[in-house]
């Protein structure tokens, strides 16, 4: 009995964490980027989810469990992306702090212009729809300085004597990404119109940024893979309108995007739609460094 | 001994109840820089809000059985055509800042039964949680499960035998706690009324269920799972004064790259020392099975159940190789196949089973 206590004191100390500053989890990785830069030294950020993962259908793990049982903020997308994954993640944690409602836990959407929120009679016969709008706001450059301004906020309500910190940390962060955006949108412009075929919803945020004009979708309802009646649609579409492109989110089935590709000669762009999504990509304007290259490669 | 367990019962309300003091001291900043509402903190749009999410799951069987069984073996197939497995009513949500609640209310063909109903807290101190209401007894894993949960049209033999076709469920409180260790470690104590058709059915009053269990989990790999638990049953059996110890080991290895592939191999061992009149029954069984997710909507498995290890009276085995289908994450078809054999029952039993499961509404994840 004496060993046993040894061992619980123990396991303490090993738990004891040598960094004193606020402890930040995100669900998506582009959400870990953007609060990485707004904490700077005085935050250590992690992401449950790696920028490979479809964060619509995570399986969660015990570890994410023991992951928020430490952390002081958890920033989710919110507007239902995580709804499958994030609510028993939250009781399992056992972290006060984080609970939603509570001080620790944040949606950082305020003040976005939320695209495709459905209207009418919402049920899955359309599939596994997003019944409160698109969540993929993170692919407008635009919406992530939002979302930083708003993280820079919580972040100093939780630890205000680093508020000043933050708030120039976002200061920093509005300021190159307005250049940036200003750039990708000079090199984008002649593409403006430039007609695409994507696989989910995740380009809709893009593409009202850009002027890019989304005709259809493969996935022409959410969460469930098309019909061979669609795909035939599809092709005849890509054909008429003489569509370019298919942009392929880099976690989803490449298979019907091959199928077009293979029946009208259509180019697929596989691009990776979070940060880490492929190894180069590593920061949040680094993700548009590398969608606008690719984009304007294929041309 | 009872003093003892009263000390417990207190020590529970107590912590209770102590959140709310360690809340009440915190201020809820009203930062609005701006004039900006802090939209996070109240962001149920319209009227959504207040209403608990809502759901239900139909699981429809049709079944063959060479031999129809002699009793009912609800929820699993019971009889040879159709079977209402399942008709549960889910209604959850977050109550106040302290607490949530999770009620599941099984619509049989004639009545209600309240499969589980209870509170979780949100917001005790020292990592620990408490439940308390009816629910599942956390011994090994594959009790506490739902039907919905299980890659298989009915549950394993094991389960069935020693715990009986609806598993250890029962009134009681449970404290856990998340060890503070750098991988999920979990201890968790169940005190339970103790009323178990097969295991616990003592008719004395005073005769209550313990049951412990230690859950760990460990990343192999970023896609390689790991869980390992122990766990231990003890209470009354239906001989007056008599003691029934389940002892539980079990293993769950997972392994999943994407979405569109996966693999699961779950593993479970039991051991019941059951007292009776005149001699004990010693008594132990397994059951394993692999799900290979080949595809984003088919799966493929079979599942090996075994009673005898030690063998008291009683010695069964049986094979169960099943097909799945997964159109959506709300709808689902399987096939299954059960090759059964029961020492001393003559012939070999057949099952085979067609099995649809619908899910309405935001039915939350249940546990890991
Ligand atoms: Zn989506």
């Amino acid at each position: 009995m004496k060993n046993f206590f040894v061992i619980i004191v123990l396991c303490l100390f090993i738990s004891l964490q040598a960094f004193a500053g606020l402890h930040v989890v995100t669900t998506t990785t582009e959400l870990a980027a953007i609060a990485t830069e707004m904490g700077g030294v005085h935050a250590e950020v992690k992401s449950l989810i790696k920028g490979s993962q479809d964060p619509h259908y995570i399986e969660p793990k015990p570890s994410y469990a023991s992951i928020l049982n430490k952390a002081d903020l958890f920033i989710a997308m919110g507007l239902s992306l995580e709804i499958g994954w994030v609510p028993s993640l939250l009781t399992q944690s056992r972290n006060a702090k984080i609970q939603r409602g509570h001080e620790g836990f944040i949606e950082p959407y305020q003040g976005i212009r939320i695209l495709e929120i459905p209207s009418g009679v919402v049920d899955r016969s359309g599939g596994d729809i997003h019944p409160e709008g698109n969540p993929h706001y993170l692919m407008d450059p635009r919406n992530g300085v939002i979302v930083a301004k708003n993280i820079a906020q919580k972040m100093a309500e939780l630890d205000p004597a680093h508020g000043d910190s933050y708030q120039k940390n976002y200061e920093i962060f509005a300021e190159t990404m307005n250049h940036k955006i200003g750039e990708w949108q000079r090199v984008l412009s002649k593409h403006r119109g430039l007609k695409v075929v994507t696989h989910h919803q995740t380009f809709s945020y893009f593409a009202d940024w850009l002027g890019v004009r989304v005709l259809d979708r493969i996935e022409n309802k959410p969460g469930i893979p098309p019909s061979p009646g669609h795909m035939v649609d599809l092709i005849k579409l890509i054909k008429k309108e003489s569509v370019p492109l298919v942009l392929l989110e880099n976690y989803y089935d490449p298979k019907p995007s091959q199928k077009l590709a293979g029946e009208t000669g259509v180019k697929v762009l596989t691009l990776p739609v979070s940060v880490n999504g492929v190894e180069t990509v590593t920061t949040y304007a680094g993700l548009f460094d590398y969608i606008v290259t690719q984009i304007v490669g294929a041309q | 001994m009872f003093t003892a367990r009263l000390m417990v019962v207190l020590f529970c309300l107590c912590l209770l109840f102590s959140p709310t003091l360690v809340l009440a001291k915190k201020k809820i900043p009203d930062q609005s820089s701006e004039g900006q509402v802090l939209l996070w903190k109240f962001n149920q749009t319209g009227n959504k809000a207040l209403i608990p999410d809502i759901s239900l799951i139909g699981i429809v069987s049709g079944a063959y059985f060479r031999d129809d069984p002699a009793t009912v073996q609800w929820p699993n197939p019971t009889r040879t055509g159709f079977n209402l497995q399942a008709a549960e009513l889910g209604i959850q949500s977050v109550v106040d800042p302290y607490i949530r609640a999770d009620v599941f209310i099984h619509m049989l063909e004639d009545g209600l039964e309240v499969e589980e109903a209870f509170i979780t807290t949100l917001t005790l101190p020292l990592n620990l949680q408490i439940r308390a209401g009816k629910f599942r007894a956390r011994l090994g894993r594959e009790n506490t499960q739902h039907l919905d949960q299980k890659h298989f049209a009915d549950y394993s033999r094991l389960r069935r035998y020693f715990l009986g076709n609806e598993g250890l469920t029962d009134l009681g409180a449970e404290l856990s706690v998340l060890l503070p260790v750098s991988w999920f470690s979990e201890l968790s104590f169940d005190f339970m009324q103790g009323r178990n058709d097969v295991s616990f059915d003592s008719p004395r009053k005073q005769d209550f269920l313990y049951v412990g269990h230690w859950a760990n989990s460990f990343n192999l790999t970023t896609n390689l799972t790991m869980q390992v638990g122990v766990s231990g049953a003890f209470g009354n059996n239906v001989t007056v004064r008599k003691l029934t110890q389940i002892y539980a080991g079990d293993l769950y290895l997972r392994w999943r790259p994407h979405e569109r592939r996966g693999f699961k191999w779950e593993t479970e061992y039991y051991y019941r020392s059951l007292e009776g009149a005149v001699a004990t029954a010693k008594e132990g069984g397994v059951t394993t099975s692999m799900v290979y997710q080949f595809a984003r909507r088919f799966e493929a498995g079979a599942r090996f159940d075994a009673i005898g290890f030690p063998e008291d009276a009683f010695s069964q085995y049986q094979v169960s190789p099943i097909l799945t289908f997964v159109a959506t994450e709300f709808f689902r078809l399987r096939g299954q196949y059960n090759f059964l054999h029961t020492d001393g029952a003559g012939k070999k039993q057949h099952e085979a089973f067609l099995q649809l499961m619908f899910n309405m509404g935001p039915h939350g994840a249940h546990s890991f």
